[in-house]
Parts: structure tokens; sequence; C-alpha cells
């Protein structure tokens, strides 16, 4: 136990990423990207189209799950505030940040706002492990991944929702205030999973599959919306909400994310489930309580 | 706009806004969400496994808040494409944001339940079962009054939000005034109702949750018949009074009519805040005549 | 179109909106929270998370500040009514609270930490039930709580203001426009606040006059810088939203 605490502890004090936070922030960079460079040529007035946003979809999950993993690293030594809150304080700072660095209008701005989110957050937990006196070891560099993670899945739901990343796209995403969902579901996303399996049997094989479909979810919600706003676009013909102009190009992102997010909710659900089967003590149809000796 | 209809508006939103809180609490009441659940998470380790409904989505203000904005953008979405009317897209809306909360109550009693297994606390699938419709129906319930309220408010009183961001502000405060205001019943009364009345809980009962029903083994479903009667009532009551006073400021004394008609309106906030902290205080003393104290007075020293 | 961004006029704005952040966390500092306990009747104050009940609280204030802002344009009209706003909606969750814990409960109102009520000077000890560190929210705690909902419904009406005020040079017609990005970035640092303000006591207070309440100063430093910095996005973001939204190339 105390062995295993020291080991926690030093990775802690490391300043770098382990496996999961590497591979959160390559998948969800590669996937914006993806979905950002691979465009049509523009055509008939229309602005260039991305039909590949289901792969930033992908990148939404992985930046989710990288801060549901940091979520629950930071939980496990007790807020006294409950775990929401430490998601609710990410989310704030990634809003905020998600939407400069979208307003800046450059192919960069993914990075820019990775880089912005790990600094911020960095130097908040800093400070509100040092000045408040939370004392809780990583907090700093928990506190920077939740924040990035937040970041990076915000800015791929404006890629899903929009097809780029430019002013225009995420003024129109405001307007609409389409991005509230972004605020409330990434933070539901990111701590439901810690906050649904906490207990002393919690296993981190379950509560990352929980995390997947929570994610879907978010993501289903994200493709309905996106599907929605295009088909809308193209028959009222309206630009003036924003949104990317649509032709059949625009609706192979969305299309593709919802039977996407709907296969990968059957898979992780049937995961979780077995998960559950495996770590419950008794799984019972029905029946009254366990007796005096089944407790001892 | 015609202060009457204004007027009447406002009375549709303060009784649509009492069922939605009525309906958020027996939704939380039934799942032992938010504060409560801390008492149900620690029964199995105290050694009283039960039958009680675990489901830690978060606490109510987000879950609700969850729930009313994923309702707002699917039927926001709707209204682009489709020519619906505005009950339709409620409907639509609120069937929605209903199946993302059921899931996200289904792998919270799981995970809870399975996360408590060295305490031998099993999963009771009769319990999944029959309490899954009710929180599905109440969560319907109280998206589709968010939703309503949110349409009355964006299409009549011309707030000028766009609706996600109104059923945002709305689902959270919905959810802080359930938590605030109905958790207290059940959490102090109901889970501890073998304990002598009138008395706050003792933290050495902590977890030592009543597990017997009226007849055979207590569930959520019976928690939520208690709570229909105190608790959500006066949940209702508060998130109707507070959506009726906030707004009546701002249609009685209507800004736009003349900034002195604004200031009015601050006079009349003023007024009935005092009058909340005049009733609270003859509350508190009625309450201490007529119950009197625990301890003798003389016997007991003050401690500065 | 006529653009020009004033310096001087956009770092006054800063500093109101790091004023706002700081208001929202000594906010949450006044509003009696007793967490999950107080469901239980184990501690004195509202049973709900501090983070929750501020945000429940600001955010209705900040709603009742928008529609007066849409309505009437008037700046500080919009601060005092958004502050009246929040501090109605906590009186009627702290009474109707007290309501329940006096007749479904059935306890007086006492308070743990304070032999004496500070305000009414009534004995608390002796209604404090056995085991318990009081219940309810006494005078002194609801009287704090309200100006903590005040406080706090001005501070996050003040940023809003600030954030909505920053587009210099465009008329006041096209603000409808900005108020949703402006709530959004509201609602974000409403919640960054509350949290560092929730992490600062310890998810318990039961007013301005707990122990707790001394360390407020730390909380503030700490809030302030983390408002500063995101303040400084936050006006950028709100001058290239109304840029956007008018087509105007910077």
């Amino acid at each position: 136990m105390s062995k295993s605490a020291k080991t926690k502890n030093k990775e802690n004090k490391k300043a770098g990423l382990n496996k999961t936070a590497i591979c959160g922030l390559l998948v969800s960079l590669a996937g914006i990207y993806i979905a950002l460079l691979v465009t049509f040529p523009e055509n008939a007035g229309l602005p260039p189209a991305a039909p590949l946003t289901f792969a930033a979809g992908i990148g939404m999950i992985a930046a989710i799950v990288w801060a549901a993993d940091s979520v629950r690293s930071i939980s496990k030594y007790g807020l006294g505030t409950g775990v929401p809150s430490v998601g609710m304080f990410g989310i704030g700072l990634s809003t905020v940040i998600a939407v400069f660095a979208a307003f800046l209008n450059t192919i960069w701005s993914p990075i820019i706002g990775a880089v912005l989110a790990l600094a911020i957050g960095w130097i908040s937990g800093k400070l509100i492990n040092s000045v408040i006196g939370m004392n809780i070891p990583g907090m700093e560099k928990r506190i920077a991944e939740i924040t990035a993670g937040s970041t990076l899945a915000m800015m791929a739901s404006f890629v899903v929702v929009t097809g780029t990343i430019n002013p225009m796209a995420a003024g129109g995403y405001i307007f609409t205030g389409t991005v509230t969902l972004g605020f409330i579901g990434i933070a539901v996303a990111v701590f439901h999973a810690y906050n649904a399996n906490l207990g002393p049997d919690e296993k981190p094989d379950r509560t990352r599959m929980l995390t997947i479909l929570d994610a879907s979810m978010l993501l289903l919600i994200y493709g309905i919306m996106a599907l929605l706003f295009r088909l809308g676009i193209s028959t009222s013909g309206g630009a003036d909400s924003g949104m990317v102009g649509a032709s059949l190009q625009t609706l192979i992102g969305p299309a593709v994310i919802i039977f996407m997010s709907i296969a990968f909710i059957l898979i992780a659900y049937y995961k979780f489930w077995t998960y559950v089967k495996r770590d419950a003590w008794k799984i019972m149809e029905t029946g009254l309580l366990p007796s005096e000796e089944d407790l001892n | 706009m015609d202060p009457l209809i204004g007027m009447g508006v406002l009375a549709l939103i303060g009784a649509v806004a009492a069922i939605a809180g009525y309906t958020e609490d027996l939704e939380s009441v039934v799942g032992s969400q938010s504060n409560p659940n801390s008492q149900v998470q620690l029964a199995p380790q105290m050694k009283y496994p039960h039958r009680l409904f675990n489901k830690a989505i978060s606490g109510e203000p987000l879950s609700n808040g969850l729930a009313a904005v994923i309702g707002a953008v699917i039927a926001v979405s709707l209204d682009i494409y489709f020519d619906l009317s505005v009950p339709t897209l409620i409907v639509a809306g609120s069937i929605a944001a209903m199946m993302i909360h059921v899931v996200l109550a289904t792998t919270s009693f799981f995970g809870r339940i399975s996360s408590q297994s060295r305490f031998k606390q099993p999963l009771y699938m009769d319990v999944f079962k029959t309490h899954i419709p009710t929180i599905a129906a109440y969560a319907f319930m109280t998206t589709a009054c968010i939703l309503i309220i949110c349409f009355l408010m964006s299409i009549y009183l011309s707030v000028g939000i766009p609706i996600p961001l109104l059923a945002l502000i709305l689902g959270i405060t919905v959810g802080a005034i359930g938590s605030a205001v109905g958790d207290t019943h059940y959490g102090s009364e109901r889970l501890y109702q073998n304990l002598e009345f009138g008395s706050g809980i003792n933290a050495a009962y902590s977890g030592n949750i009543v597990r017997k029903a009226e007849s055979g083994i207590r569930s959520g479903m019976d928690n939520s018949w208690f709570a229909s009667k105190f608790g959500g009532p006066t949940t209702g009551i508060a998130f109707a009074a507070v959506l009726f006073m906030t707004s009546w400021m701002t249609v009685l004394f209507n800004p736009a009519w003349g900034n002195a008609v604004g200031w009015l309106g601050l006079i009349a906030g003023i007024l009935f805040v005092a009058a909340t902290a005049v009733i609270n205080r003859y509350l508190e003393k009625s309450a201490r005549r007529n119950f009197g104290p625990y301890r003798e007075e003389e016997k007991t020293e003050i401690v500065e | 179109m006529d653009f020009f961004i004033d310096p001087i006029y956009q770092f006054t704005l800063l500093i109101l909106i790091t004023l706002g952040g700081v208001l929202i966390t000594i906010s949450v500092h006044m509003i009696p929270v007793g967490g999950a306990p107080a469901a239980m009747s184990q501690a004195t104050g509202v049973g709900t998370g501090t983070t929750q009940l501020a945000a429940g609280a600001g955010l209705t204030g900040l709603l009742v500040a928008a529609s007066v802002y849409i309505l009437s344009g008037d700046a500080l009209l919009c601060l005092v009514l958004g502050g009246i706003g929040s501090a109605i909606m906590l009186s009627i969750a702290m009474l109707i609270a007290n309501i329940g814990y006096i007749y479904g409960v059935g306890i007086p109102l006492a308070s743990g930490k304070a032999s004496r009520d500070p305000i009414t000077k009534d004995r608390q000890d002796i209604y404090v039930s056995k085991g318990t560190e009081g219940h309810g929210i006494p005078t002194a705690a609801f009287l704090s709580g309200i100006a903590g909902g005040f406080v706090g419904g001005i501070g996050g009406s003040l940023i809003f203001v600030a954030l909505l005020k920053s587009p210099a040079g465009l008329p006041f017609e096209s603000m409808s426009a900005v108020i949703p990005g402006a709530i959004i970035l509201s609602i974000a640092l409403f919640f960054v606040n509350a949290v560092i303000a929730s992490y600062n006591i310890g998810g318990t207070i039961e007013g301005y006059y707990d122990q707790k309440f001394k360390k407020l100063p730390k909380a503030v430093v700490v809030s302030a810088l983390i408002t500063l910095i995101c303040g400084i996005m936050c006006l950028l973001i709100m001058i290239q939203l109304e840029l956007a939204y008018y087509g105007v190339n910077v």
C-alpha cells in the first residue's frame, strides 16, 4: 500500500504526461486536423466543405477520456466538495480558452488552445495548491490536463457542428446558444464516469468504458444537431447564422457521426455491463437483504 | 407588451414551474440523488445493505441542467429544418433528454453498486427495472416543464436569450432549489424515520438508514410516496416563487418604460427580501418557543 | 464602420471583470452552506453544495440582469437588479428550506459555530441537538446569505455588463447579438470563481461569522489572478465576436 502510494506520488510529481495523456492529446489533435484539412474545394459559391468531421468526433471522445482520467486521479484524494466541482472548474476555464483560440482564426488554433489550456490550468492548479493550501499532490498537472482535455473536446465539438474553426463559425455557434451543450455536456461527460463509479472497488477499466459511453452519447446529440443544422441551412439558404453552407458533402460527416456514435454507445454499454457482472458481489433478479452470516 | 398579458404569462410560468420543482424533487428522491446519497452510499459500508436506487449522476443542478440543455438543443435544431409546432418540439426535446438521463442513471446505479462489492451489497435487477420507468417519467416531466418555461419566456416576455442558454440557467436553478429545499425532508426525516422526531441526525447514526418499509423492504418508490407529501410540494412552491418574483420585477416594473420604473422594481425587490427575513425571524422564534431547548439553560456554560 | 479600440477603456473593463470575479468569490464565502451533512440536519446551512447553490443564485441574477439590460440598456440598473434577483432566489430557497427544517423535521434553527447569534443575541448552543453541529439557517446566517446573494449577483452581472460594453464604437441596438456570448462567458467565469471559493472553505461555511471566513484573502488573491487571465481572453473574444457579426475585417 505504502509502496504503491509512493510510486503514485512520484508519478504525480513528474512533469511529463503519462500514456493516456499522450494518446488523448495526439488522437484528438489528429482528429481535429484530419477533419479540418481534408476539404472539398470551393464550388458554386459555397465555402469549402469538410466531409470527415467524424474524425473530430473521435478526437472529442479521446480528449474526454484524457480529462476523465485526470478527474479520477485528482478525486481519489478527496476534494471536500464532491467530484463535479473540479469538472466545472475545468470546463469554465476551457470554454473561455476554446472560444478564444477559435477566434484567433489560424490553422494553429487547436494547438494554441491546447498549449494555453495546459499553461493556464497549471498556473491555476499551482495557485490553488499553494495559496489556498489544498496540498493535493500533482494538482497542477491534473488541473492542466482536465483543462486541456476539455478545451480540445470543445474545439472538436466546434468542428463537428460547423466543419471549421473560425470566428464566423464559432460566432454562429454562440449566437444560437448551442455552445451551451458543449459547456454542460462535456463537463458531465468528464466527471460523470468517476462519480458514478465512486467506491472502494472502483476499477479503472470500468470507469474508462463509462467515459467512452458518456462521450459517445454527447457525440450522438452533436451529430443530430449538426445534421439538422446543415439540412436547415441548405433549405433556407441562410448563411447569416454563420454556419457553413450545406451541400451533400457536408452531410456525410454528421451522418457518419450518428451511426458511429450509436455503434460506440452499444459496444461501450455492453462492455460496461460485462465489467459490472465481473465486479459486482452478486447480481440477483430479486431477493431479500443479505443475512447476517452473509455479511460476516 | 400589455402588462395584463404579461401577468397572465407570469401566472402560467409560475404554475408550470411548480410542477417542474415537484417532479424534480421526486425524481431525485426515487433515485436517492444529491446530498442524501452520501447516507445511501455509506450504508453498505456500515453493514446495512439496502434495496434503494443509488443514482449519483452528479449534483441535481448539473444533471438537470444537462437534461434541459439537451432538450432545448434538440428542440431548437428540429425547429431549424422541420416546420413543427412548439408543443411537438418540446415533447421531442424532452424525450431525447429523458433517454440520455436514463442511460446516465442506469450506469450510475450499476457503477456505484459494483464499486461496493467488498461490503457485499447485491445488485438487485428488480430494483433497477421498477425504478427506471419512474425516473424516466419524472425526468421527462421536469425537462418538458423547463422547456415550456423557456419557450414562454422567449416568445412572450422577449427575454432575448437563446433557448439553450435559458434552459441551462433554469435547469441549474431548479436543481439548486431542489437540492436546497427538498433534500432535507428526505435526508433527515425519511432515511432516519426510526429515530425520534424533532432532532437532527446524530452523526453516530450515519449510514444506519431505515431499510424496512410499511410492508416489506423499503425501496425508492416508498420514499417518493413520502416526499410527495412535503418535500416535493415545497420545492415546487420555491421554484415557482423564484421565477415569479424575479420575472415580476421586470414585467410589472418594466424598465423599458423609463429608468424610474426600473428603480421602483428594485424597491419592490428589496421589500420582498426584507419580508422573507422578517418571516424567517418569526419562524425561528416560534420554533424555539414551541419546541424548547435540548438542554437546560442554567446548567450549560457559554463557551466563547 | 468606425472601429477603434481604446486601451484605457479596455483596461478599465478588465479591472471591472476582475472585480466581478472577486465579488463572486466573496459571495460564496457569505452564503451559509452545510453541504451533505446539512441535508441530514447535522450542520448549519442550506443542504447543498456551495458551488451549485451559488451558481443557481448567480445565474438567476444573471437572467434578471440580461433581461433588464435588453429592456432598458441602463448598466447600473442592470447591476443592482441582477444582485436583487440573486438575493430573492437565495431568500426564497433559505426560507422554504427553513420551513422544511421546522415543520418537516421538527427542529429549531441553531448555529453550531457561535454560542450566541451575532445579530439577534439569542442563545444557540442549547438548541443544538445531540451529535450535530447545528441545523437550519438562523437569522445571522440568513442575513449573511441574502447579502452574499446580492454580492454574487452583482459580481456576475458586472462581468456580463463589462463584456457587453467591450466592443466600443458600435451602436447599442447591435448589443442583443452579443448577449449570448457575454452570458456564456459570464457563466464560465462564475463557475471558475465559485469552485475556487468552495475549495477555500472546504465545502461548508455558516456565514460571515464563521472562522473560515478569515481565509477569504487567500481566495481573493487566487480568484483575482485567474479572472484577470481569463478576462483578457474574454475581452478579446467579445471584440472579435462583434466584428465577426458585422463582418468587419481587422
